[in-house]
């Protein structure tokens, strides 16, 4: 059977609370040094008792990297995904945002930690290597693959070529799991102040040679299409100045509202829904 | 006749809990970081058995991944190259795309000495000797390695490849010799 969002119960039980919860109250520990891990993102993992994070800055400040990058409200963009895929029931880990206080040393104070999903994990750049388990599990992850691209198309993501951002579990219990990560470079990322794009390019299955789902994109369509704009508003809208400025803000709420329009034709281009 | 030659190194882990520090993780090898006076160069040096118990009893896609480590680390190697000419900044890059079960550690430095005519040697070899002398200073033990991971070898001294300095040595199964690849120059 193929699989959409079917994290551990430990990990929903979270995810329900990070959703009505909007930034984090808990003691976060860094494990190791924030940034440490290298990346544009500089993230790093961090734990509460035996809750296990990957945290990110809101934005990396490296002005080599451009100024979209300079500017970009990572912190606020993981948790919107987040929040919205909740609601989806797509396979994205739960997000709460994390407010450190002012930093002396190394490391930003608005920051976002999304939930480690599940255990053992493995990217898919390592899965892909692996001619045997590439061709048993491709097939079940078609439906959460199928649906992810219609989300991502939605959201105007454009890391999903990061073959890192996916990221895969077998086991005997739950068979696969899969948790489509970092929404960094998504929405405002290209959209700057707005006024967003509508749907101009469609995102397609990570991986590429997953099976199509017609199902599924057709599924996902419906439920975003069918989401109450109140819904959007306020998972946008309650996100704290200080994680995500106003004019960015309404460029976000605008650009989904806007662009859910648009995606079934889109979609339908692609999929023949 | 020494001289002091500076290393990178990252750790690569198979980490069977979700712990961020790497707590019971089982060490696989590592990945080491090196500039020679003729180019720039990343070596992976991956241990060559593992214990078969743990295998078995593994999810069937964690047994995939272990028994064909090598395929899979040297991909993230190729991968990790694109775009960067120090060979510091491809082991961050590892680092930063494999943080979860098979994990690499952000790199480390080290200083080594090495013999006066050392740059002269092939970079295969200078990977070797690079490799072979980190494992002496137990950089695998220090990060909190698990129990199935074989004790370091005493001490002894063998024939250095020419290198004109002491290296210990290794029981022979623990260490497939490096995978050694260079690095562009930058324009």
């Amino acid at each position: 059977m193929t699989v959409l969002r079917q994290f551990d119960p430990d990990i929903e039980t979270l995810a329900g609370t990070w959703r009505g919860e909007l930034c984090t109250s808990a003691k976060w520990l860094p494990e190791g040094a924030p940034g440490g891990l290298g990346g544009i993102c500089a993230g790093y993992l961090v734990k509460n008792g035996t809750t296990l994070g990957y945290a990110k800055p809101s934005a990396p400040h490296d002005r080599k990297l451009g100024q979209a990058y300079v500017n970009n409200p990572i912190a606020a963009h993981e948790k919107i995904a987040a929040d919205l895929a909740h609601d989806l029931g797509l396979p994205v880990p739960p997000a709460v945002l994390w407010d450190r206080g002012q930093q002396k040393g190394k490391g930003s104070q608005h920051c976002v930690i999304s939930a480690v999903p599940f255990w053992p994990a493995y990217t898919w750049a390592q899965v892909m290597r692996l001619p045997k388990a590439g061709a048993r599990l491709l097939p079940l992850i078609a439906r959460a693959a199928s649906a992810i691209s219609v989300f991502d198309t939605w959201l105007d993501n454009r890391d999903r070529v990061n073959a890192g951002n996916l990221v895969i579990r077998e086991s005997d219990g739950f068979g696969v799991q899969v948790a489509y990560i970092d929404f960094a470079q998504s929405m405002s990322f290209g959209w700057g102040n707005g006024p967003a794009p509508g749907v101009i390019r469609v995102e397609g299955r990570f991986p590429g040679s997953a099976p199509l789902d017609a199902d599924a994109i057709r599924d996902t369509v419906c439920a975003i299409e069918t989401m109450l704009e109140d819904q959007i508003r306020s998972i946008v809208g309650r996100v704290p100045g200080a994680f995500l400025a106003p004019q960015r803000g309404w460029c976000i709420v605008e650009g989904l509202l806007r662009r859910r329009e648009c995606l079934r034709g889109e979609m339908n281009k692609r999929a023949r829904l | 006749m020494t001289a002091k030659r500076k290393v990178h190194y990252s750790v690569v882990q198979f980490r069977r809990q979700p712990n961020a520090d790497g707590a019971g993780a089982v060490n696989l090898g590592f990945i080491i970081g090196f500039e020679t006076k003729q180019c720039a160069a990343v070596g992976l040096a991956v241990r060559a058995s593992l214990d078969e118990k743990m295998l078995a009893e593994l999810d069937p896609l964690s047994r995939e991944v272990l028994e064909n480590r090598l395929d899979v680390l040297v991909a993230e190697v190729d991968a990790a190259l694109n775009g960067h000419h120090k060979p510091k900044d491809v082991l961050r890059a590892l680092a930063a795309q494999n943080p979860w079960t098979l994990c690499v550690t952000p790199p480390q430095e080290a200083e080594v000495s090495v013999a006066a005519d050392f740059d002269n040697a092939s970079v295969q070899k200078v990977a070797e000797d690079y490799v072979l002398r980190l494992y002496s200073r137990n950089v695998l033990e220090a990060q909190h390695t698990g129990p199935a991971v074989a004790a370091p070898a005493p001490r002894r001294v063998v024939p250095t490849h020419g290198l004109g300095s002491e290296i210990p040595a290794l029981p022979a199964p623990w260490m497939i010799p490096p995978v050694v690849r260079m690095l562009p120059r930058a324009a």
